[in-house]
């Protein structure tokens, strides 16, 4: 998708139009996206100056812009006293904060982004998030491309998601859950063994889904913790023998496995 | 765009110290090598180590070996008598590149016309053979100039044989000028001074081109140059691979440059790398060697310009024929070294098979090397090397058509 939106993927079908033209084909639309690859996609001989300097001019900024362009992002993500070192010098959170600087140095009006904190620890990745966060401030539609549901349930105002190819919903996170679950919670129920057609049945009357493990089910419940024991009552007629009932309130993680239509272990 | 491409693999070069000194001071070292080892290539120094035994020691065959001792060209091994069997032993070996026997059962060396077999045997090994044809040359010439009492009096004999009957008085006229000519021969060899010959030799050598000095070594700086110009071009021209599995290309292709940005950078880069890295091996050249550098300056900028576009161009194009840096280094370096051998890289063209020279004509090594001859040793003008210059640049275009028009299964996906 991010190839796709950058310009680099031929379309079989459909078109994609950023800033009101195709990037493909129009290098003034390429100059408006700024593209924050999943690797770390620098010159790790050079120093982080002169990455910042060389990825401005490329990204369109002539030289004197991207060299006035360098001190404020080196500020901005804390590399400063880094400024002569070479890239390949530097830890993998500040490599990823460099990687994000390269991409915005010529503010663009798209910020893609692929994984921007893929294989870093837990403070850098703050770190990277409060990056982002900023970023939302300047005038910059930004375009996150994750695996982390975490990462996007508290970074992003609009969630997508994509399964096998197609956005199978798009909104904010409280639509989304708002749409998979209502009101409601989720229900989580384990069992000590797949159900025989009777419990299924049961099961599903409830409103449950199952994924391929046959023991666990998950659905939607509406009107409060109440009527969780009837639940358990009327699986317990049913034959059904359960190991564990959990309530919870949904999240963005129980939005992406019901629509995926996969059992999920919280 | 492109500058920018080709300023970042010049900081990238410059920071890899280990590239600059393969690119620059690496070529420098073969260079110097190749310089040493193939100085007496074209023969100027050629010494032909040859093991001799002498079965008959008769007055004539000792003055015909001292002569060959003295030759410069020859170097007869060891001093001490060797028998026939060691003559040869030492041949097989390789330990001498030929042998010279003067055989015991053979005819006399005055004798050119009585039964028997030649006086002399020369034995040779196949993978020497050019060494036995340059010792039976010097044999001749050394027989006729320093042993022509012996030689005229073959002669003599075999026209007394075959043409004229010379009469008692002439006999004994022809004996007395022989012995002359021997006492004055052998009276200049004691002395050390030039031998007294009554056969005026035939040969007279010109060199065609006596101003230009160093010639082999000019060659060398080419060659070699070449050489390294289409090691450090492909090398250089990899980048493209990694940086597309690095994912920098997806960053720069996202750019308003593109591709084309990317490609001519490069090619730019490459361009410039070859023209100082060749350029560098001909300072040496002429700083060490007195290659005339100076006073071939324009000619030798034009066809340095056209051969590092060549080797860019043909680099670009073989990498992006390629879909892994493993494929491009592999075939890139079978190019390279089989475009650098039949091209006359590391032997001289005209060493090599007639089949295998016309086939160096389809490498821009052969047409580079004929470019940088024309240049130093032959001392053309411009116009002389339009047709190496015009294919060099033509090769180097079509390359980077090539690669530009290969790139784009990196570009779209």
């Amino acid at each position: 998708m991010i190839r796709a939106i950058s310009g680099r993927l031929r379309l079989d079908m459909g078109s994609v139009l950023v800033a009101g033209g195709d990037p493909r084909t129009d290098s003034l639309v390429r100059r408006a996206l700024g593209l924050v690859p999943q690797e770390i996609a620098l010159y790790h001989d050079l120093s982080v100056r002169e990455n910042l300097v060389l990825l401005g001019q490329l990204a369109g900024l002539d030289r004197r812009t991207a060299r006035a362009a360098v001190n404020p992002a080196l500020d901005w993500i804390g590399l400063a006293d880094r400024a002569r070192s070479k890239v390949a010098t530097l830890s993998g959170g500040q490599k990823r904060r460099l990687n994000l600087a390269a991409a915005t140095l010529h503010q663009p009006r798209v910020l893609l982004l692929d994984e921007p904190t893929v294989g870093i620890d837990p403070p850098a990745r703050e770190r990277i998030h409060r990056m982002l966060d900023e970023l939302r401030h300047r005038d910059m539609a930004i375009l996150l491309a994750t695996h982390d549901l975490d990462q996007a349930a508290e970074l992003c105002d609009r969630i997508g998601f994509i399964v096998e190819g197609l956005i199978r919903a798009e909104g904010t996170l409280d639509e989304l859950v708002r749409a998979a679950f209502g009101d409601g919670r989720a229900l989580h129920v384990t069992l000590s063994h797949p159900p025989d057609l009777v419990g299924r049945g049961a099961l599903e009357a409830l409103g449950l889904e199952s994924g391929d493990d046959a023991r666990r089910w998950s659905g939607p419940v509406t009107g409060g913790l109440d009527t969780v024991p009837q639940f358990g009552r009327r699986l317990s007629e049913a034959g059904v023998d359960v190991v564990e009932v959990r309530v919870r309130e949904p999240g963005l993680r129980e939005v992406f496995f019901h629509i995926a239509g996969h059992e999920f272990d919280a | 765009m492109s500058l920018v491409v080709m300023h970042a693999m010049l900081l990238g070069f410059l920071r890899d110290r280990g590239a600059v000194v393969m690119a620059l001071v690496l070529p420098i070292a073969v260079f110097l090598v190749f310089a040493a080892i193939f100085a007496g290539a074209s023969g100027e120094q050629l010494r032909v180590t040859v093991a001799v035994a002498d079965e008959v020691r008769s007055d004539e065959s000792r003055r015909l070996l001292g002569a060959l001792a003295r030759d410069p060209a020859l170097s007869l091994r060891p001093s001490d008598p060797l028998s026939t069997t060691e003559v040869r032993r030492l041949v097989r070996q390789g330990s001498a590149d030929a042998g010279l026997i003067v055989r015991r059962n053979g005819r006399a060396l005055d004798d050119l016309t009585g039964p028997g077999p030649a006086p002399l045997i020369i034995v040779t090994d196949p993978v020497r053979a050019v060494a036995a044809r340059v010792l039976a040359g010097q044999i001749q010439e050394a027989y006729f100039a320093a042993l022509s009492d012996v030689a005229l009096g073959g002669v003599a004999q075999l026209l007394s044989e075959g043409f004229v009957t010379l009469e008692p008085a002439q006999d004994e006229e022809l004996a007395s000028g022989l012995e002359a000519l021997r006492q004055a021969i052998l009276a200049a060899e004691r002395t050390g001074t030039a031998p007294v010959s009554a056969l005026e030799s035939l040969l007279e050598t010109e060199t065609t081109v006596p101003t230009v000095g160093r010639s082999h070594v000019a060659y060398y700086a080419g060659a070699v140059g070449i050489l390294f110009l289409l090691f450090a071009a492909v090398h250089g021209a990899l980048t493209l691979l990694e940086e597309r599995d690095a994912g920098l290309l997806d960053r720069l292709l996202a750019g308003p440059g593109g591709m084309d940005a990317v490609v001519a950078g490069k090619f730019l880069f490459l361009l410039v790398q070859g023209i100082v890295q060749v350029t560098v091996i001909f300072i040496l050249a002429w700083a060490l060697y007195g290659v005339d550098l100076p006073g071939h300056l324009g000619p030798y900028a034009v066809v340095t310009f056209a051969a590092a576009g060549a080797a860019a161009g043909l680099a670009l194009a073989i990498t992006t024929a390629c879909s892994s840096r493993r494929q491009a280094q592999t075939l890139a370096n079978v190019v390279v070294l089989i475009a650098s051998a039949v091209g006359g890289s590391m032997v001289p063209r005209f060493f090599m098979p007639p089949l295998i020279q016309q086939l160096g004509w389809l490498t821009p090594t052969a047409w580079a090397l004929e470019a940088y001859s024309s240049v130093f040793w032959r001392g053309d003008p411009l116009a002389r090397i339009a047709l190496p210059v015009v294919l060099l640049l033509a090769s180097g275009a079509l390359g980077l058509a090539i690669a530009r028009h290969l790139a784009r299964r990196f570009e779209t996906i």
